[in-house]
């Protein structure tokens, strides 16, 4: 196969010196903006492109670049399964079971199953990107409008059954993400909503800052309201650093899922790996037989929605390089560096720059070992973090976030709004209203309405755009099937259980 | 002479505080040596796009030709079709360290979304270059010329898909434009708004029937993947557009101009004013800036004097232009 020798060239480039020093470099470099909350790794990367363009050639630049990108993803499930502040909100879900693992002692388990879980599904991208990446351009332009919006309401209906707790209460986080969401520039009409001439709400309200309101802050808020209550310190022990027997077991099906599902959602131009890593949870949540561990510790919502975030980031590139249009912020920025470099995008890239494309890919190979050889042995360093008092933690998290929220944007507002989520967090929490389902309606919000709408445009007001392929019909019924599925068998069930004791 | 050494050693600290009480702080002199701290340079948009890509450039050829050589410090100040970038630009009133590089939205994001701040609101420096909206096919499109789009939207205005930027931007008018001159009614036209890339994957995936775009899409072109219906340049232009026939060439009136430019914070000194127009004037003369100009298809519309003029009369004819589109109450 061409591919083969292709890869081979491509093998043969990225492991000259010179460039494995920068792909251990954007890896180290990307690990390290993972673990920061807010920075996120476009805006890494658009911060070091004045530098690459004067200091290094093309292909060292984009191996920096696939580094960074894929040490980013595996950084920010770091915080967020020790500390529960997300660093970016692919890593959101990442929270509702690694956390927990954190507390019953296997945080050492969940960030090595994150860290294996991100390598495994790394390696599977890059080698799917390089024998798929034509077939799958196809299928990703074959989604419009009407196929996203019923992309989004099934993720959005998942989402809010995998919420645990109360349905009802699910649903109700959701609605409030959804709310969020409608906030600032309304991109279809261009309208400005709900800002009330606050130039800092223009653009809505910022995820990441959300997601670590949300969190993180309402983390420290909830644990300083029960301090007075717990007699003893709550300090977890980090436990054994190795995952058992049984959690290896238990984490390589999701592993495989995760890969296959991040990557098809990754070339989406339209959704990204906050999606992708959603879906993924309520895949295994659906598919266990035991859903009832799921946001008490199963480590299978851990491997699933981390394999599923590090191969959407493989999955993004096979849009940028086979057409030149990004399919994440990241993707943006490494168009921006393609274009500053002079190189043009399009169908023609590989074409013109196969050294680049094969290179890149080749050493995307290659920071991901490295990425596993730098995060496994970190693990035993990480999970010390669970031996500082809350004394010294709160303030820390506290500290870290708003840091790492100033830095977004460098704005004032920003603060405000992260402590004023994060007042709200604390009181869903308090109520027992799950938070993921808040940051997924806020995320997918603003998208959801502007396919539907552009849908509706397209079509000329004519409603049946929403069923007439088969790919948004067959996502809507799937919706469908799992808000009724349950009500039936609970129907059925009352049905036939309540019979025998009727007098 | 000791009494005036002595009241001028009294009244100086006097002064000094009566003149900070009356002009505000950020007030600043342009020192000698101006610029003598790092310049920062404000993108109202995210990494990646044309806005960006000009900022860049521009900071870029400047340093690297020598003409300033104080460092650039670039910020990305992306949203809200710009606004967040020029709110920030406003806040920065007299401040000669900050440099913000637009774009139409001067014009568009305060008539269209009711944003506060405008042109208006910020010190004209120059003008530097224009990008011309092209109107685009996917490869197996039926639709062969623009006589094709004429035709089948005088026959049902909203039969044809557009797709391009947001509502009531360059990609939308260029659209309107070609309608109103075939005389059908601009507010019929069925367009599909997008952002970024987007446009692109919809033309590609046949979810828009035409598409608009800037030069960046020659590469889908001469890939293979698109085919040009038109140019809305008022000429052709160079290297490997020369081949694509413009609006006008084909008996459409219609020329969509998306300029860059270079503002100031408001009330910045005249003398950074005129820093700035000589660095500028300087750098569009040397060859590294006309190898951009080439490489990225930008036309050079270097104007300096004459840009807020120009600004007042572009406003006009957008605010025209928008309510025959009703996108804009009279």
């Amino acid at each position: 196969m061409e591919s083969f020798a292709n890869i081979q060239a491509g093998f043969a480039l990225a492991l000259q010196p010179m460039y494995l020093l920068m792909a251990l470099g954007g890896a180290a470099l990307g690990t390290a903006i993972g673990v920061l909350p807010g920075i996120g790794p476009s805006l890494a990367i658009s911060l070091l492109l004045p530098f690459t363009f004067q200091l290094v050639d093309p292909v060292g630049a984009f191996i920096a670049f696939g580094g960074i990108f894929y040490g980013a993803m595996y950084g920010g499930s770091t915080t967020t399964i020790l500390i529960n502040t997300p660093g970016e909100s692919s890593s959101v879900v990442t929270a509702l079971d690694g956390y927990k693992m954190a507390q019953n002692g296997r945080a050492g388990a969940a960030l090595s199953t994150a860290a294996i879980g991100s390598f495994f599904a790394g390696t599977v991208a890059t080698f799917a990107l390089m024998i798929l990446a034509e077939p799958f351009v196809s299928f990703a332009l074959s989604f419009g409008p009407a196929e996203y919006f019923a992309l989004m309401v099934l993720s959005l209906c998942t989402v809010t059954a995998i919420g645990g707790g109360h349905p009802s209460k699910a649903a109700f986080s959701t609605l409030l993400g959804l709310s969020m969401g409608m906030i600032g520039l309304d991109s279809t009409s261009g309208q400005l909503r709900f800002t009330f001439g606050e130039a800092s709400l223009f653009d809505g309200i910022d995820v990441v800052v959300a997601a670590i309101g949300l969190f993180a802050v309402s983390e420290v808020l909830f644990g300083l309201g029960n301090l007075r209550r717990q007699p003893e310190s709550r300090l977890v022990s980090p436990g054994p650093l190795r995952m058992t027997k049984e959690e290896w077991k238990r984490s390589i099906a999701p592993w495989f899922r995760g890969s296959g599902l991040g990557f098809i959602i990754g070339v989406l131009p339209g959704a990204g790996a906050t999606i992708a890593s959603f879906m993924a949870y309520a895949l295994e949540k659906k598919v266990s037989r035991h859903p009832e561990q799921f946001g008490k510790g199963a480590i299978e919502g851990v491997a699933g929605p981390e394999a599923a975030n590090n191969a959407s980031a493989g999955g993004a590139l096979v849009p940028l390089l086979t057409l030149g249009i990004p399919g994440s912020a990241t993707g943006a920025v490494m168009l921006a560096a393609f274009q500053g470099y002079g190189i043009n995008t399009g169908p023609l890239l590989l074409k013109n720059h196969p050294d680049l494309v094969w290179g890149l890919i080749a050493s995307l190979y290659i920071g991901n070992l490295m990425l596993l050889v730098l995060n496994l042995p970190l693990v035993g360093l990480w999970v010390k973090l669970l031996k500082i008092p809350e004394a010294l933690l709160y303030p820390m998290i506290l500290t870290l976030s708003t840091l790492g929220v100033y830095s977004l944007n460098r704005s004032i507002f920003d603060l405000y709004m992260l402590f004023g989520i994060g007042i709200i967090g604390f009181l869903l929490r308090r109520f027992r209203y799950p938070l993921a389902p808040v940051i997924l309606g806020l995320a997918l919000g603003p998208l959801l309405e502007t396919e539907f709408r552009r849908a509706l445009i397209g079509s000329r007001g004519d409603w049946s755009v929403f069923v007439g392929s088969p790919i948004a019909a067959s996502a809507l019924l799937l919706t469908l099937a799992f808000i009724l599925v349950p009500i039936l068998i609970k129907a059925v069930r009352s049905v036939s259980g309540v019979k025998p004791q009727m007098p | 002479m000791r009494n005036r050494l002595r009241t001028n050693f009294w009244l100086a600290p006097v002064l000094a505080a009566a003149s900070l009480l009356h002009t505000p702080l950020y007030a600043q002199d342009v020192p000698k040596d101006y610029p003598n701290r790092p310049i920062e340079w404000i993108i109202p948009a995210a990494p990646g796009g044309g806005i960006d890509l000009f900022g860049r450039t521009v900071t870029r050829v400047l340093s690297e030709q020598g003409i300033v050589t104080q460092s650039f410090q670039i910020t990305n100040k992306p949203g809200a079709g710009g606004a967040i970038g020029m709110a920030e630009m406003v806040q920065r009133k007299g401040d000669i360290n900050t440099l913000l590089g637009v774009a139409l939205h001067v014009h568009l994001t305060p008539l269209l979304q009711g944003t506060p701040h405008s042109y208006k609101d910020m010190t004209p420096i120059a003008k530097l270059f224009a990008e011309y909206a092209m109107m685009v096919v996917r490869k197996d499109s039926p639709i062969k010329s623009l006589d094709d789009v004429v035709e089948a939207i005088k026959k049902d205005p909203g039969s044809i898909k557009f797709g391009g930027s947001t509502i009531g931007n360059t990609d939308h008018l260029t659209a309107a434009n070609l309608a109103k001159v075939s005389g059908v009614d601009p507010r019929k036209i069925t367009f599909v708004p997008y952002t970024g890339g987007e446009s692109n994957a919809a033309i590609l995936g046949g979810h828009v029937d035409v598409g608009m775009g800037g030069p960046d899409l020659i590469d889908l072109v001469t890939g293979g993947e698109m085919r040009v219906l038109g140019v809305a340049s008022p000429e052709r232009l160079s290297g490997p557009f020369a081949e694509l026939p413009t609006f006008k060439e084909q008996g459409y009136e219609v020329v969509t101009e998306t300029w860059r430019g270079v503002f100031g914070p408001p009330a910045m000194p005249a003398a950074g004013v005129k820093y700035w127009q000589d660095a500028l004037g300087k750098m569009v003369k040397t060859d590294a800036w006309r190898t951009e100009l080439t490489k990225n298809q930008w036309v050079d519309r270097f104007e300096t004097e004459s840009f807020p003029a120009t600004l007042d009369r572009e406003h006009e004819e957008f605010r025209k232009s928008l309510i025959e589109l009703g996108l804009v109450a009279k």
